[in-house]
């Protein structure tokens, strides 16, 4: 058919204006998918009539496109197949949705694994500054008894001091002193200042009761806190008058005292 | 400034017969987007309304129509196939077909043709534009028109006529139906054409004048 003859037919108006049967549209439709001019003068026909509309147009009533949203606004949600049907992109969307979902969780899931490791580690350090914290509150409770306990010696009345002093040529300014409570049966010497030993050597405490030889009281060390009490050993006769010695002596100490080697002694009272 | 109805329609026309702008609306409305049903609400119910009110003289029933006419235009975007055909040509089916539905279940079908039918061919067409025709331009165009060009478009396009009922209204056989609205269509699309020289001069000096006066 030749395509001239056919668009100047009419049928292409009736196709437009509605008045065609479905196989006459059919037609239609094939033969201006097969040729574009057939297309284009449809294209034209229905402009000309959509400008002939528009200059016919009756302005509807007041409130028609509000009665219209509000039906629309109902049907949305009583819709799913319309919805359904209008976003074909929605089960992407709902992929995205759920990866991106799914990574947050695992974002969260590493960050509080991650705070929990440094809970933990927080945990254990405090733990551990805790467990110091109590051993030396411990050491400090059971050194506080000690101390309690000096303190009580030394300010009971029964507790009577006896001086030495250093001797001229060893030790001048040395100074210690033996403390006896013969009420409560104890004694402490304190040790002041004397001068470190030479190795080898060890400072040994003798005690003179009345005219008799010095008797040993043992072998100390310096305290590695000053005036830190030693308590000794006691002996009755602390209670009279006795006279304290310290010479130095071989490691060990020895029987009877080298008195070239004195170093420390009380006055005889 | 006054700009003529027909100027306005012919400027409104230029800026929505892009396809691609048409294009736009129909992804906007199949999207369900809020505004799209309004905007087209604002281009295309006046002319909608016309070709109701073609058919339906009640007004009351005739918006009912319109409103079911964008309700269903609304749910069905997705159908509009570009391809074949442009938007506000569907949107005329799917009107026409709900006028129809609206007339037969009220039984105004048989109504109709005698409440619309007029006894004259040229009262007709004049129904449908009495109010109109008091813009000048419409009636400039409609007045270039012969009376049997106008008539048998207002009957198949306004009035929803078969071929077989305009052969008998106008009293013509059922071929020429066919012949004469190709003709009626030629002078109409020629009269447009001239009309839309003049307009493309009047929307270039208007933008001018606006662009000069700084709007």
């Amino acid at each position: 058919m030749d395509i001239k003859e056919y668009i100047l037919s009419g049928v292409l108006e009736l196709y437009v204006l509605g008045k065609l049967d479905a196989q006459e549209n059919a037609a239609v439709e094939l033969m201006a998918a097969q040729h574009p001019e057939v297309r284009v003068e449809i294209d034209a026909i229905e402009q000309a009539l959509e400008v002939y509309a528009q200059l016919h147009a009756q302005t509807p009533p007041q409130g028609t496109l509000g009665e219209i949203l509000n039906r629309v606004d109902q049907l949305r949600p009583a819709n799913p197949a319309a919805s359904a049907g209008s976003t074909p992109q929605s089960p992407r969307l709902f992929m995205v949705l759920v990866i991106a979902a799914a990574l947050v969780s695992i974002m969260a899931a590493l960050w509080a694994f991650n705070g929990k490791r440094q809970t933990e580690a927080q945990i254990a350090g405090v733990q551990a500054r805790l467990d110091s914290i109590r051993l030396s509150c411990d050491a400090i409770a059971r050194e506080n008894v000690a101390n309690l306990a000096e303190l009580d010696f030394l300010k009971d009345i029964a507790t009577r001091p006896i001086i030495m002093r250093g001797t001229p040529g060893k030790a001048p300014a040395a100074i210690a002193a033996v403390y006896v409570n013969p009420q409560q049966g104890k004694a402490y010497l304190n040790v002041v200042n004397l001068p470190a030993p030479t190795p080898g050597k060890q400072y040994q405490l003798w005690v003179i009761v009345g005219t008799n030889l010095p008797a040993d009281m043992g072998v100390f060390d310096l305290p590695q806190t000053p005036g830190l009490l030693k308590e000794i050993a006691f002996r009755s006769e602390f209670a009279g008058k006795v006279t304290f010695a310290v010479t130095l002596e071989d490691a060990g100490g020895k029987p009877a005292p080298d008195l070239t080697q004195l170093y420390l002694i009380s006055e005889a009272g | 400034m006054h700009i003529p109805k027909i100027t306005r329609i012919l400027m409104n026309f230029a800026e929505y017969s892009d396809k691609g702008k048409e294009a736009q609306m129909v992804r906007l409305l199949i999207s369900r987007d809020g505004q799209s049903l309004a905007l087209l609400y604002e281009r295309y119910s006046a002319a909608l309304f016309g070709i109701i009110r073609g058919m339906i003289s009640d007004e009351e029933l005739g918006k009912e129509v319109l409103q079911d006419a964008f309700v269903k235009i609304w749910q069905n975007a997705d159908k509009y196939d570009a391809t074949k055909g442009r938007l506000f040509t569907w949107m005329v089916q799917v009107t026409r077909r709900l006028a129809i539905d609206s007339i037969r279940s009220k039984q105004f079908k048989t109504d109709r043709k005698t409440d619309m039918l007029p006894d004259s061919v040229s009262n007709a067409s004049s129904l449908s534009e009495e109010t109109n025709l008091k813009d000048i331009g419409l009636r400039r165009i409609v007045n270039q028109l012969d009376e049997q060009h106008k008539s048998i478009i207002t009957l198949l396009y306004f009035q929803d006529y078969t071929q077989k009922e305009v052969s008998q209204e106008l009293d013509i056989p059922l071929g020429t139906v066919k012949t004469r609205t190709r003709k009626a269509m030629e002078r109409l699309r020629g009269i447009l054409r001239n009309e839309g020289l003049a307009t493309s001069f009047a929307i270039s000096l208007t933008e001018f004048i606006k662009h000069y006066l700084g709007h």
